[in-house]
């Protein structure tokens, strides 16, 4: 029966869906409250939220989709890691050149007009 | 080893390879999905006088969504399990229930987007709306192939029984549906929760 039990196949459990469910509806709800109430001030709460939201993302992870520290599984761990890898210089990437690139933008003719008019002149 | 259990030992292993394959499948597509997130990231500003996402969002709506979406991923796991431990009824029902749950959530978020369409405020709107409607959408076009793969397991487990292609496509499935589940935790969070806050 070990081996069985060793094969990755058959060592779903329920309880590990119970918990990762539960935890989940917790941690959903956790964030919503944080969010509604207005607890902190809005850097805060976003801090707060994304790690909330990154915890559940792990959770789901380990209780769901069953990702564990298995020798068999370790392809799946790779991948995934490869996976945030590739995620996080996507979007982070993207927020960084964007940002900054907006910043460095040329100002349009209304923006220079309305400039002009704020210094007292007249417009172009 | 019983004949039984050798059985079992040689469907793991041809399960191992297809989880493979799929897994590398989900993780591609994990790639689409922060590509529209980032599209997102950068658009969400860009509102061209049109309204923000403060005015649009609806949260508790959108937190029954994503309860029910998240009550549909459990089910769909119970259902994986029922299937291991070859209780045929029990797989049956738990399927029926991931797709009643899933149909639910789709069709809330289809009413979200035509009532949006209806007040004028479609993807055509604002850089904001059409990066929305591209992230959501997406992900909403996943739950709908989703429904119709279940659909046609539930059809398979009725006529075929639960045989070991039919158990290994169970498998993949609940993987795929745990995997949309994922995917909406970050779009909750940063599209609809951080929205509301900023």
């Amino acid at each position: 029966m070990n081996e069985i039990n060793n094969s990755g196949l058959f060592e779903i459990k329920f309880k590990s869906y119970l918990i990762g469910f539960i935890l989940s509806v917790f941690l959903t709800l956790f964030s919503y409250i944080l969010v509604v109430r207005k607890v902190f001030s809005a850097d805060k709460t976003i801090l707060i939220i994304v790690i909330t939201a990154l915890v559940q993302f792990s959770l789901q992870l380990i209780f769901f989709l069953h990702i564990n520290k298995k020798a068999k599984k370790s392809w799946q761990l790779s991948a995934l890691i490869f996976m945030i890898i590739v995620v996080f210089i996507l979007v982070f990437g993207s927020i960084w050149i964007m940002y900054n690139l907006n910043r460095r933008m040329m100002p349009t003719n209304a923006q220079v007009n309305n400039y002009l008019k704020s210094q007292g002149g007249g417009g172009i | 080893m019983s004949k039984v259990s050798f059985i079992q030992e040689e469907m793991a292993q041809r399960n191992e390879k297809a989880v493979i394959g799929f897994w590398i499948y989900l993780m591609t597509d994990c790639v689409l999905f922060a590509s529209l997130f980032a599209t997102y990231a950068v658009l969400h500003k860009n509102t061209y006088g049109g309204p923000g996402s403060k005015d649009i969002f609806n949260l508790p709506y959108v937190l029954v969504e994503t309860l029910i979406l998240l009550t549909s991923s459990f089910s769909a796991g119970i259902a994986t399990y029922s299937a291991y431990l070859y209780k045929k009824a029990q797989t049956v029902i738990f399927l029926i229930i991931t797709i009643v749950l899933g149909l639910t959530f789709l069709i809330m978020e289809l009413s979200e987007f035509s009532h949006l369409i209806r007040i004028g405020d479609s993807f055509r709107r604002s850089g904001f709306l059409s990066s929305y409607f591209a992230l959501v959408g997406t992900h909403g076009m996943h739950i709908l192939f989703g429904l119709i793969a279940l659909s046609v397991l539930v059809c398979q487990i009725m006529i075929k029984g639960l045989n070991r292609n039919v158990l290994r496509r169970i498998n993949l499935i609940s993987m795929f549906w745990h995997f949309l589940d994922v995917v909406w935790i970050f779009i909750f969070t940063i599209v609809y929760l951080m929205g509301v806050i900023k």
